[in-house]
């Protein structure tokens, strides 16, 4: 389970994240949806340890991150935004050296391994080097290195964002597999359906702050609206209010500029 | 902690050795520059020996004007005179011939009544590169010396005078160098060159691709959300970056050395390169390698990219390579100089070759010296790795 608690992240003048509060319990899928530099991955880096809140914690599995982050990075398996594989590096080897991180070796670690490339349906290419591997290869890398450890918790960054449609449906399945194994899964998403259809509860995040926090269905009544996209513009403040926050705070990576005031990870 | 900085280094380890073009440079260049280093001082040497004993035939014009016991000293020194008609000055200056004698119609007159007896020598010291026309003016020259003192000796033996009049005092050189300081003493200018530039290098390319390569690859920040720590991480990659560097060290040394040793020696009575030399060279490049290896990875933590990085790296050898550079050409003579961060373990290796054997006392200092500073810099590297600002590196 996920508790966020109070979290604030300020760069300079920037809001990067203000004041979110939310929970992820166990079994079920958690979405946080915001529009690009509304303070996302910045929370996801806080919930991972990465950096250090201002204000506010962030408890997993009863760990606080602030006072014992290693425990809490235990607890969680993240796939992150970005793509980037080892090129030289087997499938296989990025599991064995992720899972080393968690305490697994040996059989246990090679057993591990495996499991992941059959849960993954990586058979076919799981000891060939990454090197020249597609974008849906490649995505299947980054979520079994997270997964290697059988994290209680499963975080994932825009976990289908440029894949093809099959790529996209088997990242789903997997996301409620997780589900149906009594995972806490939390994850960020642009695409409404996709949050329409695998999300339990959804947070909208709009420039640092939570909107609004509950079931599509419940969101979806509360504005009056059709559809979750709508829901979500609704709640956002309008097509323009969406552009606001696009453009305020990013620095077209989804990150608020950490240039300044840069301070150290919570490691 | 220890796992996961094992688990990091052995990681590194794989994927670098993987990389074929990176181990290639790693591996043949540091083998090409060790033995091009080791048997450039002995072929030089062997290309003037092979030209002074070449037999040389020099354009002259007014060869009947000559002495013919002048001629019979030239034929001694493998040096024949052939007639040349057409402008000789002009030829010599186009480089097209080395050097020309003229001889005036007055010289064997001259010879025979005691004058001075001139005759010109034309050269072109650029003719025939650096072994051409300045080497054949070395060989006439010495040939008339040898000519003039014979002559000398005949007209003094005519007026019953004797010749040890004419030299005053006899300078006896003995050079006291022993066979294991001769054998080193070439090296004492290129090792330390030699170190400092492998070491500059050699682990250079693999600090960047563990650090920049790796934020520019998108794989960092899923590294760094692992529970291994900040210590751990950049624990395991340094030891990587070190443990890769040491190849070329190791290779381009011995392989020197090995060189050295089946060459001819480049000077008379040297044992060729002593074993100290080689083991010298590793007691203090090793240390050395870990700092700059720290160094390395400071500056590649800062860049943003690979080639960020790499635009860095310049400063960082040049910060290398002079230390070494002012080594080679002044080496230190006080024991304290090796103590000094990166410029310490030249000093020390300057000693030892001089000493002609191992000096322990300057290769401790020198190692203090280059752990010392590996442990200053290893925290504000850290504290670099730590900063948020390396997230947002790619």
């Amino acid at each position: 389970m996920i508790e966020v608690r109070d979290l604030v992240k300020h760069y300079g003048e920037v809001r990067a994240v203000d004041g979110v509060n939310f929970e992820c319990p166990d079994g079920q899928v958690t979405g946080l949806l915001g529009p690009n530099g509304a303070g996302k991955t910045t929370t996801l880096r806080m919930i991972c340890g990465l950096i250090r809140p201002m204000r506010g914690t962030v408890i997993v599995d009863g760990h606080d991150v602030r006072q014992d982050p290693a425990a809490v990075r235990r607890a969680l398996g993240v796939q992150t935004d970005s793509s980037g594989t080892y090129p030289r590096l087997t499938p296989r080897e990025h599991f064995t050296y992720f899972g080393g991180f968690y305490g697994l070796s040996g059989p246990d670690l090679s057993a591990r391994a495996q499991a992941v490339i059959d849960m993954l349906g990586m058979g076919e290419f799981a000891d060939r080097k990454t090197q020249g591997f597609s974008r849906g290869q490649r995505q299947k890398v980054i979520l079994g290195r997270a997964l290697v450890h059988d994290p209680r918790n499963v975080i994932m960054d825009e976990p289908t964002s440029g894949l093809d449609v099959m790529a996209v449906r088997e990242t789903r399945d997997v996301i409620r597999m997780l589900r149906d194994r009594g995972h806490c899964v939390l994850f960020t998403t642009h695409y409404m359906d996709e949050a329409a259809k695998l999300c339990d509860r959804v947070a909208i995040i709009i420039r640092g702050r939570i909107a609004a926090f509950g079931s599509p269905a419940e969101l979806i009544e509360k504005t009056g609206c059709d559809s979750l996209e709508d829901a979500f513009v609704a709640l956002a403040g309008g097509a323009q209010g969406l552009l606001v926050s696009e453009y305020a705070n990013a620095d077209g990576n989804g990150n608020a500029s950490g240039d300044r005031n840069a301070s150290g990870r919570t490691r | 902690m220890l796992r996961d900085v094992l688990n990091i280094w052995r990681k590194e380890i794989m994927d670098t050795v993987r990389d074929r073009k990176g181990m290639t440079q790693a591996i043949v260049i540091p083998l090409i520059i060790g033995i091009f280093y080791a048997s450039f001082t002995p072929m030089m040497n062997k290309a003037m020996t092979a030209r002074s004993e070449k037999p040389l035939t020099i354009p002259t014009q007014g060869i009947e004007f000559a002495d013919v016991k002048l001629l019979e000293v030239m034929s001694r020194y493998g040096i024949t005179l052939e007639e040349y008609e057409g402008d000789l000055e002009a030829v010599i200056e186009k480089a097209k011939k080395e050097s020309g004698l003229v001889f005036e119609p007055g010289f064997a007159g001259d010879v025979a009544e005691e004058r001075p007896a001139s005759v010109r020598l034309l050269t072109n010291s650029t003719a025939g590169g650096i072994f051409g026309g300045g080497f054949s003016d070395s060989r006439l020259q010495l040939a008339v010396s040898t000519y003039n003192q014979a002559v000398v000796a005949e007209r003094m033996a005519a007026r019953d005078i004797d010749q040890s009049v004419l030299v005053p005092v006899v300078l006896n050189a003995e050079n006291l160098a022993t066979p294991e300081q001769l054998g080193a003493f070439f090296a004492s200018f290129y090792l330390p060159i030699l170190v400092a530039v492998i070491v500059a290098q050699g682990g250079l390319f693999v600090a960047i691709d563990v650090t920049a390569g790796e934020k520019e690859r998108g794989t960092l920040e899923s590294l760094l959300a692992t529970p291994a720590s900040d210590g751990s991480i950049l624990c395991g990659k340094l030891g990587a970056v070190f443990t890769i560097s040491l190849i070329p060290l190791v290779l381009t040394v011995t392989a020197f050395w090995v060189v050295s040793n089946v060459m001819p020696p480049s000077m008379a009575g040297s044992t060729g390169l002593p074993g100290f030399v080689l083991t010298g060279s590793l007691l203090t490049g090793i240390p050395l390698a870990l700092v700059v290896g720290v160094a390395q990875m400071m500056m590649s933590v800062r860049a943003r990219t690979f080639r960020d990085a790499q635009s860095g790296a310049t400063p960082l050898m040049f910060g290398v390579m002079i230390p070494g550079f002012v080594a080679a050409f002044s080496p230190a003579r006080a024991l304290w100089p090796c103590l000094i961060p990166v410029y310490g373990p030249f000093a020390a290796l300057g000693r030892m070759v001089q000493a002609g054997g191992l000096q322990w006392d300057a290769i401790a200092l020198s190692a203090a010296g280059s752990v010392a500073a590996a442990a200053v810099l290893l925290p504000v590297a850290m504290k670099m790795f730590s900063r948020e600002t390396l997230l947002y590196g790619s």
